[in-house]
């Protein structure tokens, strides 16, 4: 407990201190860090590991596992619902993506711009983002219920009954659905993330821009959007991982239905393992979702760097 | 000048738009939990000028909402308390010492930030059914604190390299040993990011519904999401108005911590995600 609290950390000079010696005068360090590294491994790195074993397995969890080598792989490639779950989450991925940070870029600009009201709207903009999704799907599944529900009636007072529909209900539609109410529920987030950056903008900048007379439109081309570069690139990359891994909306509003029509990847994953009870099976896709987000992590990286060495 | 005026006018109608397609299904919600079972089905639109509370009694009571939301509570200011001190330790130790295999838990940490914590349900799940930790709140808090702590702790981490050692080495002449320290020197410090870390943490703890959802499967042991779910697929069959109370019910807590500390709030997610 005693242990030296050294004033630097310098990794690269402790180097010629042997081993054992630079572990005696840490102890307290093991000590504070033990319940972090007990935790990562039990609940993250064995399962982890877990996972990627069991995927080679069959198993329904109460018989032993039999080893199958590839086989949930090749069975994933050959269902169909996989391939229309990929579809459905790319779908979901442009649009969620594409909206949300327009929108909340949008919504960023007026208010950073201190429209009348921006206070209300800063405030009201970001509610959905704390709202629990569960009640969200909940409640937009009630909005969407076809005879009583608020869309429809609403739509039938005012005079629009052509345009009512089986919102979740109607295979070709069910999808968009949804996806506009990812959209309703996450702009708001973008929105406090672009004000952030663009706060970063020094007022002089746009003293400046105001006195050499820009317009709006070339005040956001010009200057905003330069300014915000950086913190797009983060947004699409969080929206893009957060649309592979959208479960909650989906399955409490459709649980993928009607006909797998709004079907994702975290809808199947959940269905295989808890309802067919076939974990090897899910742990394959679960393998599939990580090597996905894993490879736009990559790509992402490599991407930032380039912009950055271009500097 | 009268065409900037229109444009002007034209955003201006378009933010309203906005707002009011975010504030009204909110209003909605509150107003269809103040309203009859047939009330609802006939005038969808009106206000509840008779408010009828049964719905809220109906759904605290007959449903296991009020459990659920004691539960809910329990596991979010849980994993709260449990995160946050295990957050500050282990900031303390990879800032502070350069032990061997700082870099290594370092590197780990940022590994596990990008791993979907979604594809690890299922040796999740099996694992708490080992440890018989299935319908425990304490296997959920340990869990959440998990998935929580490679971020935080990445937060906490930065932010101890940016404080000033002397104050550390002056209680160390003093006399203290590194637990007094971390005690007395190194939590005092750190208000701001464990204001930070409470407020990014708090939000998604009190939302997660997909682990919650497989490991509390017993009504008494649900949080609010799952009841939430459980009510919305009509498990005790669906009656719109105890629905309805219900979602309000898990709503209004959380509306009210934002509207109290909204600036704050905004304020640290922003600054949890920038960084």
């Amino acid at each position: 407990m005693d242990a030296e609290i050294n004033s630097k950390v310098v990794f690269t000079a402790d180097r010629k201190v042997p081993l054992l010696v630079r572990v005696r005068k840490n102890k307290a360090a093991y000590f504070f860090i033990l319940p972090t590294i007990l935790l990562l491994t039990v609940f993250m790195i064995l399962p982890l590991i877990y996972s990627v074993v069991m995927s080679f397995y069959r198993w329904d969890g109460f018989s032993d596992p039999q080893f199958q080598g590839l086989s949930n792989y090749l069975r994933l490639l050959n269902h169909d619902n996989f391939w229309l779950a990929l579809k459905n989450n790319s779908i979901f991925m442009v649009l969620f993506t594409t909206f949300t940070i327009v929108i909340g870029f949008l919504f960023a600009v007026a208010i950073s711009r201190k429209v009348a009201g921006w206070q209300i709207y800063k405030f009201v903009f970001f509610i959905p983002v704390i709202l629990v999704t569960a009640v969200i799907a909940a409640l937009w599944a009630k909005i969407y219920e076809p005879s009583y529900g608020l869309l429809n009636s609403f739509l039938g007072v005012i005079g629009l009954e052509s345009l009512q529909q089986l919102w979740l209900g109607n295979p070709d539609i069910t999808l968009y659905s949804i996806i506009f109410v990812a959209i309703w529920q996450i702009s708001g987030w973008c929105m406090l993330l672009f004000l952030a950056a663009i706060e970063g903008i020094e007022e002089e900048i746009h003293d400046a821009a105001t006195i050499d007379g820009v317009s709006p439109f070339q005040r956001i081309i010009h200057i905003i959007m330069p300014m915000v570069k950086n913190m797009t690139f983060i947004l699409i990359m969080l929206q893009i991982i957060a649309s592979v891994k959208t479960f909650d909306l989906i399955y409490v509003m459709t649980g993928g239905g009607p006909f797998y029509a709004s079907e994702v990847l975290g809808t199947i994953l959940y269905r295989e393992a808890f309802e067919n009870q076939r974990f090897g099976y899910a742990s394959a896709i679960s393998v599939v979702m990580t090597i996905i987000i894993a490879l736009i992590t990559i790509i992402y990286l490599r991407f930032t760097q380039i912009s950055n060495q271009k500097k | 000048m009268s065409e900037n005026r229109i444009v002007k006018l034209i955003i201006h109608l378009l933010l309203l738009l906005c707002a009011i397609s975010v504030v009204y299904p909110l209003l909605f919600m509150f107003m269809t939990s103040l309203k009859t079972h047939q009330n609802i089905i006939l005038d969808p639109f009106s206000f509840p000028w008779e408010p009828y509370f049964e719905n809220y009694i109906r759904a605290w009571v007959d449903t296991s909402l009020g459990l659920n939301f004691l539960n809910s509570i329990i596991v979010t200011v849980g994993t709260l308390v449990v995160l946050l001190f295990i957050v500050l330790m282990g900031g303390f130790a990879l800032s502070r010492f350069p032990f061997p295999g700082n870099k290594i838990i370092f590197i780990t940490l940022i590994v596990l930030i990008a791993i979907p914590v979604h594809s690890l349900l299922v040796p999740i799940y099996y694992f708490m059914d080992m440890l018989n930790l299935r319908n425990s709140l304490f296997g959920i808090i340990l869990l959440y604190t998990a998935i929580g702590l490679p971020f935080s702790l990445i937060i906490m981490r930065a932010f101890f390299d940016q404080t000033p050692r002397s104050i550390d080495e002056a209680a160390k002449i003093d006399g203290c040993n590194s637990w007094q320290i971390f005690w007395h020197v190194a939590i005092p410090m750190a208000k701001v990011p464990i204001a930070t870390l409470a407020i990014i943490n708090v939000i998604n703890i009190w939302s997660e519904y997909l682990f919650a959802s497989v490991l509390l499967v017993q009504p008494a042991s649900r949080t609010l999401p799952v009841a939430i779910a459980v009510l919305q697929s009509g498990e005790q069959g669906t009656d719109t108005g105890i629905l309805f109370a219900g979602l309000s019910i898990v709503t209004l807590p959380m509306l009210i911590l934002y509207a109290l500390f909204s600036k704050q709030i905004t304020k640290g997610v922003a600054a949890g995600a920038v960084k």
